[in-house]
């Protein structure tokens, strides 16, 4: 019971309060002037009022309340005790949560966590008597706990250098100072707390230059912040063996300039803000990726104002990605990326020998393409004459650009039709249908498709999952399309034709850039829902009950977001900044 | 009949009479248990409790034909199991699935029984969908005849796939479909020679698997005369069949088989104790009746069956499953199962799994154990889904009770009861150790 009352405390916030304001009329400090200079994570939160009246928005609390997730946790004692204590408040302060919330933290919160996971938590309320009163309140709850478990010294107090410290449990030591609560999980961590805000020459966080200059690179106006000091966390074997997936060929493609950031940074900093429907994250560290003319410079662009092109739009398209990579430059750089060949690279470079026979894969045929490629990912509509399958795969497209379109149709043609002869031989020793070449044109241009040939539906079942696959490729002008459907291919075509119009856009300095359209994954989503939730059930022994809750759940995050981007890139020190665009409606 | 007496002794008549509770011998919670490993894979507690009340002949009725909405079952599981049929892993889930939820049990056991008996493979089938298809011509048929169910099978490109006979030309009879109806699905290596596979392979001539088909052309069909098992005749293979079908050594070889699948594979059957089963078989095809009167009979509830079965990994896992009244992850149980031994939808060779103590060896008794352990865990792969807590709960047990509860439900044999006040936790350790013990690997 004691336990529930405390994660309630937790939960509705204010938390576990001491009555003492002996040094009520000590000057404010800067929340950050609390916490400890060698603080490894640090969260910030300068204005929760901000947060709460977002968390607490109306479509926000309908959309929970609507979940059978929430309507079970409901039914739980504690959750029914909790919110009795808040009708309580509510009640006798005469205003809703969302506003109580608001005077007891409208100062603004800090948590540090550093060595040895000494946690500290500092709390502004707006509200100095509204504080004491939700503490007095819990200390009459603790006490009866503690009473009724036998154990009335668990709830005690004591005084240090003039304020009262206060204990409900073991690891949990808090106190007042004026309009400030500060929580730890040790007495010790609690004092020296208190130590640094009574000693003037006392180092806190606000003297430590890492800290400063995190600060400076995230927007002044952010709801809240997260500072880490990359050089003490990449010493953790976690972080450690995440970094180590560079040696990964694709990983490192992917996210090489990244993870080359964090493993020179000595901070990262997050900042989320607000804007209308969208939240925005930026993340910032003093990491910076390979230069240019290093061996893994392969995402530094080698020109002042390079970096990938804006990306490609597409009808029911779901997710878009340019990126600055120079395959040249990286698949010249292997051996020293990757000393280790591995399985895949091995089949990766035998299959090339195939398609590319007589070519050198790094100088004649990686060489021609430029370091801009795009990605387009699109929910597909299936010929009535093929049916629908079971499981609607997406068709995916990768956009290059050559720089010798005349020389190097040819080869990537040739490349490209002995892949589909190798596809239709495999599936030939495996009396499996074939796919079937054709060369229609579309705005002008002609380009090769292959497909399987429809067959008659059998009982109304869904299509075969083969019909998701239809490989296409298309050269308009200077751009080389390699699809997984030619829908997709079409639609590409169309989408440059009208981007040659007013020429490609490149975003400066950018290597990487991500956008996600949350409708037309949750429209997929939704196609394939029946699917998900079969799989969900082998998958995790679910009820179909439990795994339409789980998928549906999905579904409805998903459907959420509205828009997601994801940009990275710098000059000097790395950047990226995540936007996410939320719609709420119920 | 004298309970106490060694069934050896028993007469054909005796052991197949049906078997009648008595002072000497009761219908008690070991039998009904008994039933339902043999009939099923086990069984929940009401369904023990509901057996009880039963008695033996009612029982067995109801475990041939139960009372639940099967067709609104078989439909719900065929829509999903069709819709995973795209991948060999969801097959095997979703049949697992279906053997903890089923409302026949019986019926999924000779599923699994006619799976090892014809030996499909998806090693050579490759398609999920067509071993699919080949699972629910197996299930349709499960409980009806032998001669309709054989007929079936002969009609499915899967068995031609699995046998890698894909095509058998006049000029080019392929011998292995032929040599696999005589010598697995016949009379067997005692009554036919190669000289009737070379027969038979002719008449099946003409076959061609195209496109995941069966299709027949008659210009490859080899319409001479041919001599099988001793008939002469312009032989196509439906008579071919038949042909296999009306040998007496087909009948007796079956009910050999399905006395090892229910009563005891211990012991090796006299032809005098099968005789009369398999003559009866061999007049009317009547599969339930046969198995029924097994079920049934004295020497089903002898000492001469009790624990005469060693647990397939399926059954082992299976069982457990259902008795908990739970449902597990299928996905890795599956792939568990196959690390045992018995990997659903792939039988090691065209003869099916070999079973009984080729199931046990140091290396699978210590992955039954890990998996035991495993299926039991608080946490983990299995989500600590299989609760002996819950269970108390359910049932209003006590937790002081709970171990020698679980021991009534899973062994049925004495052992150490559990610490009074046990927790949870230690339930779970109760349940996983009656679990990895000698006597729970035994039917």
């Amino acid at each position: 019971m004691f336990h529930s009352h405390v994660l309630l405390a937790l939960r509705v916030l204010p938390v576990l309060l001491c009555a003492s304001p002996l040094v009520a009329d000590q000057p404010a400090a800067a929340l950050a002037a609390w916490l400890p200079q060698d603080s490894i994570v640090v969260l910030e939160v300068p204005e929760p009022r901000a947060v709460w009246d977002r968390l607490f928005d109306p479509r926000v609390v309908q959309a929970l309340e609507a979940r059978p997730e929430y309507q079970s946790v409901q039914n739980q004692q504690g959750f029914q005790e909790a919110m009795n204590l808040v009708r309580h408040l509510e009640e006798q302060h005469g205003c809703k949560a969302p506003e109580l919330l608001g005077r007891l933290t409208g100062g603004g919160m800090a948590l540090s966590i550093g060595a040895e996971k000494a946690t500290l938590l500092v709390v502004e309320a707006e509200d100095a008597r509204l504080l004491n009163e939700v503490h007095e309140l819990f200390v009459t709850i603790a006490r009866a706990e503690a009473l009724k478990d036998g154990k009335p010294e668990r709830v005690a107090s004591a005084e240090y250098r003039g304020v009262t410290g206060w204990t409900f449990a073991r690891n949990e030591a808090h106190a007042i100072n004026g309009k400030r609560l500060i929580v730890a999980n040790s007495s010790a961590v609690l004092k020296a707390a208190i130590d640094r805000i009574s000693e003037a020459d006392a180092a806190s966080l606000t003297g430590e230059a890492r800290y400063q200059e995190a600060r400076q690179a995230l927007p002044a106006d952010s709801l809240m912040t997260l500072f880490a000091r990359m050089d003490i966390l990449k010493q953790v074997s976690k972080f450690r063996d995440a970094l180590d997936q560079q040696r990964n060929p694709l990983i490192t493609l992917l996210l090489g300039p990244l993870m080359q950031s964090l493993e020179q940074s000595n901070w990262l900093a997050v900042g989320l803000k607000g804007e209308g429907a969208a939240l925005s994250l930026q993340i910032a560290s003093d990491g910076r990726a390979a230069e240019a003319s290093s061996q893994a410079g392969f995402a530094r662009p080698e020109q002042p104002g390079g970096g990938a092109l804006a990306n490609l739009s597409v009808p029911r398209q779901l997710a878009a990605v340019s990126f600055y990579r120079d395959l040249h430059k990286f698949y010249g750089a292997k051996d020293e990326l990757f000393p280790e060949r591995t399985s895949g690279l091995i089949f990766f470079e035998n299959m090339m020998g195939i398609f590319f026979t007589g070519r050198d894969l790094t100088e004649e045929v990686l060489a021609e393409l430029t370091p801009q490629v795009r990605l387009v990912v699109a929910q597909q509509e299936y010929p009535p004459e093929v049916g629908t399958p079971q499981m609607q795969l997406p068709g995916l497209a990768i956009v290059f650009r050559m720089r010798d379109p005349q020389n190097f149709s040819p080869v990537a043609e040739e490349a490209f039709q002995k892949a589909l002869g190798l596809i239709n031989f495999t599936r030939g020793q495996q009396a499996e249908p074939g796919l079937i070449i054709d060369r229609p044109i579309h705005q002008d241009v002609k380009y090769t498709v292959s497909a399987f040939a429809p067959v008659p539906p059998k009982d109304n079942a869904p299509a075969d999952a083969r019909f998701n696959f239809q490989p296409s490729l298309a050269m308009p002008g200077e751009y080389l399309i390699l699809s997984s459907t030619d829908g997709l291919a079409r639609d590409l075509i169309d989408a440059l034709k009208s981007e040659a119009a007013s020429g490609p856009k490149t975003l400066s300095g950018q290597h990487s850039l991500v956008e996600i359209q949350g409708p037309q994954v949750a429209s997929i989503l939704a196609a394939n829902r029946e699917s998900m939730i079969r799989q969900n059930m082998v998958e995790k022994g679910h009820t179909r009950e439990q795994a339409e809750g789980e998928i549906d759940t999905l579904c409805l995050i998903v459907g959420a977001v509205r828009k997601l981007e994801i940009a990275a890139g710098g000059e000097g020190s790395a950047q990226v900044t995540v936007k996410l665009e939320l719609d709420l409606q119920p | 009949m004298n309970a106490n007496a060694d069934s050896a002794e028993l007469s054909p008549e005796q052991a197949w009479a049906a078997y009648e509770p008595s002072t000497q011998r009761p219908w008690d919670l070991r039998l009904a248990a008994h039933l339902h490993r043999r009939a099923g894979f086990g069984a929940s507690w009401p369904q023990l409790q509901q057996t009880l009340l039963d008695g033996p002949a009612r029982a067995v009725e109801r475990l041939l034909n139960p009372e639940a909405d099967l067709d609104a079952f078989d439909t719900a599981f065929d829509q999903d199991s069709a819709a995973a049929g795209t991948s060999s892993d969801a097959l095997r889930a979703w049949w697992l699935r279906r053997m903890v939820e089923t409302p026949h049990p019986l019926r999924e056991r000779m599923t699994l029984f006619w799976h090892g008996h014809f030996g499909v493979s998806l090693d050579g089938v490759k398609s999920a969908e067509l071993m699919t298809r080949h699972l629910q011509t197996l299930r349709a048929g499960a409980l009806g005849g032998y001669r309709p169910l054989l007929a079936s099978v002969m009609d499915d490109p899967a068995l031609y796939l699995s046998l890698f006979s894909t095509s058998s030309r006049k000029s080019r009879p392929d011998r292995h479909v032929a040599r696999q109806l005589l010598y697995v699905y016949g009379p067997g290596s005692g009554a036919a020679r190669e000289s009737d596979v070379e027969q038979a392979a002719r008449a099946l001539t003409g076959r061609f698997v195209l496109r995941g088909e069966l299709r027949f052309f008659e210009r490859e069909f080899d319409g001479g005369s041919k001599t099988l098992l001793g008939q002469t005749g312009d032989w196509s293979a439906g008579d071919a069949v038949r042909i296999v079908l009306d040998h007496p050594a087909t009948a007796e070889s079956l009910v050999r088989k399905l006395y090892a699948w229910f009563v005891s594979e211990s012991d090796e059957p006299s032809g005098r104790l099968l005789a009369p089963l398999a003559e009866a078989f061999r007049r009317d095809d009547d599969l339930p009746r046969l198995i029924a009167t097994m079920l049934r009979s004295n020497l089903f509830f002898s000492p001469r069956a009790w624990r005469r079965r060693i647990k397939s990994p399926v059954e082992f896992a299976v069982g457990l499953v259902r008795a908990m009244e739970a449902n597990v992850p299928t996905l890795r149980l599956a792939q568990q199962l196959a690390e045992l031994g018995q990997d659903l939808g792939r039988p090691p060779t065209s003869a099916g799994w070999a079973g009984g103590r080729h199931w046990l060896n140091p290396a699978t008794m210590l992955g039954r154990l890990n998996l035991a352990a495993a299926l039991l865990a608080p946490s983990g792969a299995y989500e600590g889904r299989l609760d002996p807590q819950a269970l108390l709960d359910k049932h209003g047990w006590s937790r002081a009770d709970g171990g020698r509860r679980l021991v009534e439900l899973l062994l049925q044999e004495p052992r150490p009861a559990s610490p009074a006040g046990a927790e949870a936790a230690d339930l779970r350790q109760q349940a996983a150790a009656i679990v990895q013990s000698p006597e729970y690997q035994l039917a």
